[in-house]
C-alpha cells in the first residue's frame, strides 16, 4: 500500500490524473522534464585579449575533437551533437585509466564576432570582473561571459605565450584571430568619486553584515509580529541593493583570472594590459515553447549557472597552470584540452541534471501553503510516512536524528512558528500569509527568488550558513519516503507570478498603443484598478477600495487649501498666489503642454523639483503656515507605505528631514499626503494581473527526486550511492563558500547526509572538518526536543486523532521550539559562559538541545553565535 | 524594482546620449544624508557638465550646451519632469532628461555610453546584460528607429534599465525583454509610418543622390530630429514616462512571495477576542484591567512575556514587582501555596487596605495562567462570585459569605498593615515593614507535589542566576507547552469525545502522568476554559470533515 502511495506521489503521469489544480503543476514540472537538453548545447570559449598579442581564443569546445583511440584513423567526419553529449557521460568512469585524446581543429567562423561581443568594441580599463549576457538571435543561443583581469607571474611573465604557442601551433592551420581587430585606447569610464577605497570600505561592512553576528537596529528588533527575522532580511537586501544610496558595491571586485601560481603584486601593470573572457553559450531549442521555456528556467535559475561558471572558471586556471610545467609541446596541449574539457564535463553534466532531474512533485509544505483544499488528505500521507520511517529506523533513532540536522540547518520553519500578532484569515489554515512582508515587498522591492532560495538552504541564521541534505540509498522507495517526508520540514514561500493575461494585446509598455487615439494615448490605461497581488492582500489594510474611495472623494473637493487635510499646493513663481491657484490652471499656462492626455486633472504633470527658477512648482503639504517649513523635505515626503511599516524603520535610515520627533505625525501626514498627490500627476497605468502560479521558483525545482547522479544545486535530493558524493563533496562546500550562489556572504557551507542503507545521519560541513576517516562528516546527537515531538505526534496519530490535529499539534511543538529558543537567547543575553547544567535545571534545556535552540536562536537573536558558537 | 529605466540615443553629432530616465523613489527614502544633494536643482549647464562631460576623452570639451541639439533631448530645458505616484506603496516614478539622484548621474551615464557605444550586439538589434559591481548592472536593448533624414535613414537608440541587484536583474530578463519589445516596436512602427510619409511627400534618397551637400551634418538646424518628430507623437515623453513608471512597477511585483507565519498564541486570540467583543459592547464600564489588557498591539507581546502589565502606569506606593519579588515577600511555602490555587482556577481572594499593591500582585499572579483564564476584579466593596471573577480584590471591611470561606476552591490573602506612625510612608522596598500577609484556605490537598509547570516555575524562581527576564520567557515557555497539551485533551475529550482509556494514554503521551498527576490534570482541565473561541470552534467544526475521511 505504502510504496503504491509513494510512486504514486513521484510518478507525474500518476498524478496528473488527478485533476486540478495539481495537475497544473505538475505539467509545468514535466515541461522542464520533457524538454530536450542535449549537453553539446553547451560550448565553452576561452578567450584573451592582449594589448600587445591582440585577441586570441585560448579555447574552444566547438574546435575540440575527442579521437576515440579505436577509430584515431578514421576520417575526420563531425560526430553529431548528441553523440558526442552521450560520450561525456560514458566517458566519466573510463577517464581515469585511460585520458582521452583531443585534437584541436581551426575554431568555428564565429569567433570573431563572440570575441567583440565578450570584450566590447572599446576595451575597458575596469580591473574587477565583468558579467555579460547576450542574446543571438540566429541561431538562437544565449552566451554568459565573464571577463577578468589576466593575473599573470613576474616571474614567469614570458611562458604565458607559451600556452599560446602551443595553442597557436596547433591550430596554425587556421588564421590567428588577433591581428584584424583594431583596438582603441582603453576608455576611461566615469567611475564614482570613492570608487578605490570602496572597495574595503562600506561595501564590505555593509555586506558582512550578515555574516558577523552584528546585531542591526532594524526593523526586526522592534517588531513584534511573526516572521521578524524574514522580515529583516528582506528588508536588509532591498536596502543592499537599492540605488537611492548609489551604488555601492556589495562584493569585492578584485577577482581575476589567475595565469600562474604566483601572485603578482610586482607586476601590476602587466596585468592590467591582459583580459581573459570565459564564455559559455547555450544552444537554446528550435522549438519556441522549449525555447521559451528554457529561457525561463535559465534566468530564473541564473545564480546557479554562474556558480558553476565559477568553478569551471577555476578549473580553466587550473588547467592552464598545469599544463605550463609540460615540457613537449603536444603534451602540454593534451594536458590542457583533456583538463578543460573534463571541466566542461562537469559543468554540462550538472546544468543538464539542474535541468532535468527528477523533482519531488508535491513538495508537503509548499503544496499545504498553495492548496489549502488538499490539506487533510495531504496532512494523511505526510503521517503515514512518517509513521513508517519512524518504525523502519527506530532503533538507530534515524528520524530523529535526521530531523534534529534538518531543523537546526534548514532554518527557515522558524518563520513559520513564530506566532503572528494577527488572528488567522482562515480558521482552517491557522497559520496566515505574513502581511509586513507583503507590505515590504511592496514598498521596498527586493528579489523573492533571493529570499525563496536563502529560505531553502537555511540562510537565515547568524554567521550565515548554507545547507542542503542528501539522501543515500540503494531503497528508491525507502529514499522517496525521507524525502517526502523532509519537504514538510524544508520550508520556503511560495511565489506567485502576476502578469498581464495572456489574451491582452495591449501592454501598458507600449507607448503608442493605436495610432487613432493618439491625442489620448492612455486614457483607456489609466483608470485605477485595483491591482491584485495576491488573495490575502484585499484583506490588508491597504485595500485598493479604500485607496479609490478616498481618491473619488479628493476628487469631488475642491482644492481648498484652508481646509483640514493637507493639500497640494501648486506656487507658480511669478504672479499665481499659492493659495488660489488651482494644479490644471498652471499647467495650462504653461507652454510645453501642448495637449492634455485627456483633460482629467489626474493626468497632469507635476514638478517634483524645483527647475529653472521662473516656474517652480512644490507640493504644499500642511496647512499653509507650514508651508516654508515643509518645501525643504518636499522631496522626501511621498506618501508612506503605512503607519505601521513606518514606524518599524530604524531611525538610523530615516531621512533626518523628517519630523522624527513626531512619528505619529508625520506618518499621519504621508498617508493623507498620498491621497492629495494623486489628483495632480500622471496616474499610473495599471491593468488587471493575471495570477499564476510561478513554476520556475526555487521551492519546485531544487527539491530534488530520487536520482542516479549526486547533483551539488539541490536542497534536498536522493541517490543511489554516495560514492561520487564523497569524492566532489567537500570541494563543492568550500566552492559554495567561495561562490554563494545565494549571492551574498556565506560563512559555512553544510551538507547533511542522511544513509537509509545504514540508517545514520552525517554532517559534512566547510568547518570543524575533522571526522572519523571514510566518514562523510561527524554524526548528528539526537535533539531529545525533537525526539518528543516527533515521538508525541506520531503517538497521536496512532491513537486515530485527526491527521490535521496532529499536523497541528506539530506546528505548535515547533513553536514550543522557538519559545525556548528566545528563553536560551534572553539567558545568554547576561551571561558569558554557559553553564549548561543550569541550562537544564532552570530552563529545561538539556545539552542535546542546546545546538539545535542556538541555531533557531541565532535566527533572532544574532549574539547567540557569538557566545555559543 | 530597485532600478531605473534610461532612454539612450547615439546622437550623428554628439555620441552617446541620455535622453529621458525614469527613477523609482521608494518612500522612507533612506538614503545617507547628503546636504543638498538629494535636492538638486535643475541647473541645466552644471548638470551637462556634470552627465555629458563624462564621454570619451575625445568629446570633452566645455562647449556641450552649444552641442546639445533636438536629437540630444526630450523634455526642453525648462519642463518639470513628470511624476506619478504608486498609492498603495508610496513609491514615486520621477521622470526627468537626467536622473534627479546625482550619484546616479554617472551611472546612467557610463550605462548609455556602454550601452550605445562599447557593448557589441550582434545586429546591432536586440537585448544585452552587462555591468559590474562598481558601476550597477545594466539591461540594454539598443534598436534602430527610421528618420528619413538620417544618415542611413535611421537612427540608433536603446532603452537601459540599471539595477544594483544583478540577479534580481537578470532574472527579470524575459519580463523586461518582453515589455521592452511592445515599447520599441510600438515606436518603430509609428516612425516607420512617419517615415513612409514623409518619403511620400519628399523622397530622400533622390535628394541626397542629387545633393551630396545635403548631407545632415551640413545641414542647419534641423540636422538631428528629436524623437517626438520622428513618431509624430506630441505626448511621446508623457507615455513614455507611464510605460517605464509601469515597467518598474510591473518589474518588482511581478513575483509575490506567500509567505507562512504561525498561528498566534493562545493568549492573542483571546485578547483580540476580547478586544472586539469590548469594541461591539462599547462599554465603557469595564475599566478595570480588562481594558488595560487590551490597550495598543504592540505592547501586548512584551506583557506577556515580562507578566507586569502594572509597569506602565507606576504610582507611588508599595507594589509587588516581580513574581519572584512576590516569593519572596510571602515566603516560598506560602508563594508555592498560592500558586498553587492559581494553577487550580481557584478564586485567590487579596484583602486589604492598599488597593494598588493587590492590583501588582494579581498582575504578577496573573502571569502563571493564560490570558483565557484570567479574570480580574481588582478591588471591590462587596464580594464577588468565583464564576464572575478567579482574581478579587477587596477592601478591609468587606464581609465574605461562609460557603465562600469554607470551600476548598479558595484561598483568602489578609493584607494587614503593621503599625507605624504615618498612614502612607515614603516608598519603601521592604514590603514586609509595611504590611503583613495571612493566607488561608479551607483546602486540605497538598500542595507540594504538583503540577509539574509549577514545579519548574518555583525552581527558575529559586534560581537567582536568572534574571527576572529569563524567569519570564520561561514561564512563557512553561505555558505555551501545557496550553499545547491542554489543546490535545480538549480536542481528545470534548471534540472527539474519547474515553477514559485512551485519555489516559494521552495524559501519559503528554508527560502529565506520574508525579502530580492530579494536579496536572486539574489544571488541564482549569486551562481549557481559557482557550479562545477561535480555537474551539476551528476544532468544532473541522472535526465532521475529518470525520469523514476518517471512516473511509
Amino acid at each position: 500500500m505504502a510504496p503504491m502511495l509513494l510512486q504514486k506521489l513521484f510518478n507525474k503521469k500518476a498524478t496528473a490524473t488527478t485533476g486540478g489544480a495539481r495537475a497544473c503543476s505538475t505539467d509545468a514540472e514535466n515541461r522542464w522534464a520533457s524538454a530536450e537538453f542535449d549537453l553539446a548545447q553547451i560550448r565553452l570559449i576561452v578567450y584573451q585579449d592582449c594589448e600587445r598579442r591582440g585577441r586570441q581564443v585560448l579555447f574552444d569546445s566547438k574546435a575540440v575533437r575527442k579521437l576515440d583511440p579505436s577509430e584515431l584513423n578514421v576520417e575526420e567526419t563531425k560526430a553529431p551533437p548528441t553523440r558526442s553529449g552521450a560520450c561525456q557521460i560514458g566517458c566519466k568512469a573510463k577517464q581515469k585509466e585511460t585520458p582521452p585524446t583531443y585534437q584541436y581543429s581551426r575554431p568555428s567562423s564565429d569567433v570573431n564576432m563572440l570575441g567583440e561581443m565578450m570584450f566590447g568594441s572599446v576595451a575597458m580599463s575596469y580591473k574587477g570582473s565583468t558579467l555579460k549576457i547576450h542574446h543571438i538571435r540566429s541561431p538562437p543561443q544565449l552566451m554568459v561571459s565573464k571577463v577578468f583581469s589576466a593575473r599573470c607571474g613576474s616571474s614567469n611573465a614570458g611562458s604565458t605565450s607559451t600556452l599560446q604557442d602551443s595553442l597557436d601551433s596547433i591550430s596554425q592551420t587556421c588564421p590567428s584571430h588577433s591581428g584584424s581587430m583594431a583596438h582603441s585606447n582603453p576608455v576611461d569610464m566615469p567611475g564614482r568619486g570613492h570608487s578605490e577605497d570602496s572597495d574595503s570600505g562600506i561595501a564590505r561592512s555593509a555586506s558582512l553584515s550578515s555574516l558577523l553576528a552584528t546585531p542591526l537596529p532594524s526593523p526586526g528588533s522592534s517588531y513584534s509580529s511573526g516572521c521578524a527575522s524574514s522580515y529583516q532580511r528582506r528588508w536588509l537586501r532591498s536596502q543592499a541593493t537599492s540605488l537611492q544610496h548609489g551604488l555601492i558595491p556589495r562584493w569585492s571586485t578584485d577577482e581575476m583570472f589567475s595565469l600562474s601560481d604566483e601572485s603578482c603584486s610586482s607586476n601590476p601593470g602587466l596585468s592590467r594590459r591582459k583580459k581573459i573572457a570565459v564564455s559559455i553559450i547555450i544552444s537554446l531549442p528550435e522549438k519556441e515553447e522549449e525555447n521559451h521555456g528554457f529561457q525561463e528556467f535559465f534566468f530564473s535559475h541564473f545564480p546557479l549557472f554562474e556558480s558553476h561558471m565559477n568553478k569551471l572558471k577555476t578549473a580553466i586556471e587550473r588547467a592552464m597552470i598545469v599544463c605550463r610545467r609540460v615540457a613537449e609541446p603536444s603534451q602540454r596541449v593534451q594536458v590542457y584540452l583533456c583538463r578543460v574539457m573534463e571541466a566542461l564535463g562537469d559543468f554540462r553534466m550538472t546544468v543538464w541534471n539542474l535541468y532535468m532531474a527528477p523533482r519531488i512533485t508535491e513538495p508537503i509544505w509548499l503544496t499545504m501553503v498553495s492548496q489549502s483544499a488538499e490539506r487533510n488528505q495531504l496532512c494523511q500521507r505526510f503521517l503515514k510516512e512518517m509513521s513508517l520511517l519512524m518504525e523502519h529506523g527506530a532503533k538507530n533513532q534515524f528520524l530523529s536524528s535526521l530531523l534534529t540536522a534538518v531543523l537546526m540547518y534548514h532554518l527557515a520553519w522558524v518563520p513559520t512558528v513564530m506566532p503572528s500578532n494577527h488572528p488567522p484569515i482562515r480558521a482552517v489554515y491557522q497559520k496566515r500569509s505574513s502581511h509586513s512582508v507583503d507590505l515590504l515587498a511592496k514598498c521596498h522591492p527586493y528579489n523573492p527568488l533571493w529570499a525563496q532560495l536563502g529560505d531553502l538552504y537555511g540562510a537565515l541564521g547568524s554567521p550565515v550558513r548554507v545547507c542542503r541534505t542528501v539522501v543515500v540509498g540503494r531503497r528508491r522507495e525507502l529514499v522517496q519516503r525521507v524525502l517526502y517526508v523532509l519537504s514538510y520540514f524544508i520550508r520556503c514561500s511560495d511565489l506567485q507570478e502576476n502578469a498581464l493575461p495572456q489574451a491582452q494585446t495591449d501592454s501598458p509598455a507600449n507607448p503608442c498603443p493605436s495610432q487613432t487615439t493618439n491625442s489620448a494615448p492612455c486614457s483607456e490605461r489609466t483608470n485605477e484598478k485595483p491591482h491584485v497581488c495576491g488573495s490575502e492582500a484585499a484583506n490588508s489594510s491597504l485595500t485598493p477600495e479604500r485607496t479609490s474611495e478616498k481618491t473619488r472623494t479628493a476628487d469631488a473637493d475642491s482644492t481648498d487649501p484652508t481646509s483640514s487635510s493637507e493639500e497640494t499646493i501648486i506656487e507658480a513663481g511669478d504672479s499665481e498666489s499659492s493659495g488660489s491657484s488651482t494644479f490644471s490652471e498652471t499647467a495650462d499656462d504653461r507652454p510645453e503642454r501642448t495637449q492634455e492626455c485627456s483633460g482629467e486633472t489626474g493626468l497632469e504633470h507635476v514638478l517634483a523639483n524645483p527647475s529653472p527658477p521662473v516656474h517652480r512648482v512644490q507640493f504644499m503639504i500642511g496647512s499653509p503656515k507650514e508651508v516654508v517649513n515643509d518645501r525643504l523635505r518636499q522631496d522626501r515626503t511621498g506618501p508612506r507605505c503605512g503607519r505601521g511599516l513606518h514606524r518599524k524603520m530604524p531611525s538610523r535610515l530615516l531621512t533626518d528631514s523628517l519630523d522624527s520627533s513626531d512619528e505619529e505625525e508625520s506618518s499621519h501626514r504621508q498617508t493623507c499626503t498620498g491621497n492629495e498627490l494623486q489628483q495632480h500627476e500622471l496616474p499610473l497605468p495599471s491593468c488587471d494581473m493575471e495570477i499564476r502560479p510561478d513554476v520556475n521558483h526555487f521551492g519546485r525545482s531544487l527539491l530534488g527526486g530520487y536520482s542516479p547522479q549526486y547533483m551539488p544545486d539541490f536542497v534536498l535530493h536522493g541517490v543511489t550511492s554516495d560514492q561520487r558524493l564523497k569524492q566532489c563533496l567537500m570541494a563543492d562546500l568550500e566552492h559554495t563558500v567561495l561562490h554563494p550562489a545565494l549571492d551574498e556572504p556565506v560563512a559555512e557551507a553544510v551538507c547533511i547526509v542522511a544513509d537509509t542503507d545504514r540508517l545514520c545521519v552525517q554532517v559534512a560541513t566547510t568547518q570543524r572538518r575533522v571526522c572519523e576517516p571514510g566518514q562523510i562528516g561527524r554524526d548528528v546527537m539526537v535533539s531529545n526536543l525533537v525526539h518528543t515531538l516527533l515521538t508525541s505526534v506520531l503517538q497521536l496519530h496512532a491513537l486515530n486523532m485527526a491527521a490535521d490535529f496532529c499536523v497541528m499539534h506539530l506546528e505548535d511543538r515547533l513553536q514550543e521550539v522557538y519559545f525556548k529558543s528566545c528563553s536560551l537567547a534572553e539567558y545568554l543575553r547576561g551571561q558569558r559562559r554557559v553553564h549548561v547544567k543550569e541550562l537544564g535545571l532552570a530552563l529545561g534545556i538539556e545539552s542535546s538541545d542546546l545546538p539545535l535552540l542556538a541555531a533557531v536562536a541565532s535566527t533572532h537573536s544574532p549574539y547567540v553565535a557569538q557566545i555559543l558558537l | 524594482m530597485n532600478a531605473l529605466v534610461a532612454f539612450c540615443h547615439f546622437c550623428e553629432l554628439h555620441g552617446p546620449r541620455t535622453l529621458f530616465c525614469t527613477e523609482a523613489v521608494h518612500p522612507p527614502s533612506p538614503s545617507p544624508p547628503q546636504p543638498g544633494s538629494a535636492w538638486m536643482p535643475d541647473r541645466e549647464p552644471e548638470g551637462e557638465r556634470d552627465g555629458e562631460g563624462l564621454t570619451m576623452k575625445a568629446n570633452s570639451s566645455d562647449t556641450h550646451r552649444a552641442d546639445m541639439c533636438e536629437g540630444c533631448r526630450s523634455l526642453p530645458a525648462s519642463h518639470p519632469g513628470f511624476v506619478s505616484v504608486d498609492s498603495e506603496t508610496g513609491i514615486r516614478f520621477l521622470s526627468h532628461q537626467h536622473p534627479r539622484q546625482p550619484q546616479l548621474f554617472s551611472v546612467v551615464r557610463q550605462a548609455c555610453v556602454r550601452s550605445l557605444s562599447c557593448e557589441v550586439c550582434p545586429g546591432r538589434e536586440g537585448p544585452i546584460f552587462f555591468g559590474d559591481e562598481q558601476h550597477g548592472f545594466v539591461f540594454s536593448h539598443t534598436f534602430f528607429i527610421k528618420d528619413s533624414l538620417a544618415r542611413g535613414f535611421q537612427r540608433w537608440y536603446s532603452i537601459v534599465i540599471v539595477a544594483m541587484d544583478r540577479i534580481y536583474l537578470i532574472n527579470s530578463w524575459p519580463f523586461l525583454l518582453r515589455h521592452l519589445k511592445i515599447t520599441i516596436q510600438s515606436l518603430q512602427s509609428t516612425a516607420l509610418q512617419v517615415f513612409d510619409s514623409e518619403q511620400v511627400v519628399c523622397p530622400q534618397r533622390a535628394v541626397r543622390i542629387f545633393s551630396p551637400a545635403g548631407f545632415p551634418h551640413q545641414r542647419n538646424g534641423n540636422a538631428a530630429r528629436s524623437l517626438t518628430s520622428l513618431t509624430q507623437h506630441p505626448n511621446l515623453w508623457e507615455s513614455l514616462h507611464t510605460s517605464f513608471s509601469w515597467l518598474l512597477k510591473a518589474c518588482g511585483s511581478r513575483l509575490t512571495e506567500k509567505l507562512l507565519e504561525g498561528a498566534p498564541t493562545e493568549d492573542t486570540l483571546v485578547l483580540i477576542e476580547r478586544k472586539t467583543e469590548q469594541e461591539e459592547e462599547m462599554n465603557a464600564e469595564g475599566g478595570d484591567s480588562i481594558a488595560e489588557e487590551s490597550q495598543s498591539d504592540t505592547t501586548q507581546d512584551r506583557d506577556f512575556l515580562c507578566g507586569d502589565d502594572g509597569k506602565d502606569e507606576e504610582p507611588l506606593g508599595p507594589k509587588f514587582k516581580s513574581l519572584r519579588h512576590l516569593r519572596q515577600v510571602l515566603g516560598v511555602a506560602e508563594f508555592r501555596q498560592l500558586a498553587w490555587h492559581v494553577l487550580m482556577g481557584n478564586q485567590v481572594i487579596w484583602r486589604g487596605q492598599d488597593c494598588g499593591l493587590i492590583q501588582s500582585a494579581f498582575n504578577m499572579l496573573k502571569a502563571l495562567l493564560p490570558v483565557g483564564c484570567v479574570r480580574v476584579v481588582p478591588y471591590s466593596t462587596q464580594y464577588e462570585e468565583a464564576y464572575r471573577c478567579n482574581f478579587l480584590g477587596l477592601s478591609p471591611d468587606v464581609q465574605i459569605p461562609a460557603h465562600v470561606t469554607s470551600s476548598e476552591f479558595m484561598v483568602l490573602v489578609e493584607v494587614l498593615n503593621v503599625e507605624q506612625g504615618r498612614a502612607y510612608p515614603a516608598y519603601s522596598d521592604d514590603l514586609l515593614s509595611l504590611y503583613q500577609f495571612n493566607i488561608t484556605s479551607a483546602n486540605t490537598q497538598p500542595t507540594d507535589k504538583g503540577p509539574t509547570l509549577l514545579n519548574k516555575i518555583d525552581l527558575a524562581l529559586a534560581n537567582e542566576n536568572l534574571s527576572v527576564d529569563v524567569v519570564s520567557h520561561c514561564l512563557l515557555c512553561l505555558k505555551e507547552e501545557w496550553m499545547n497539551k491542554v489543546k490535545v485533551l480538549f480536542k481528545f475529550s470534548k471534540v472527539d469525545g474519547r474515553g477514559r482509556e485512551d485519555t489516559q494514554k494521552v495524559l501519559a503521551l503528554l508527560g502529565a502522568t506520574g508525579h502530580g498527576e492530579e494536579d496536572n490534570v486539574r489544571l488541564l482541565k482549569f486551562w481549557m476554559t481559557g482557550l479562545s473561541k477561535t480555537y474551539k470552534s476551528h476544532l468544532m467544526t473541522a472535526v465532521r470533515g475529518v470525520e469523514r475521511t476518517l471512516s473511509q
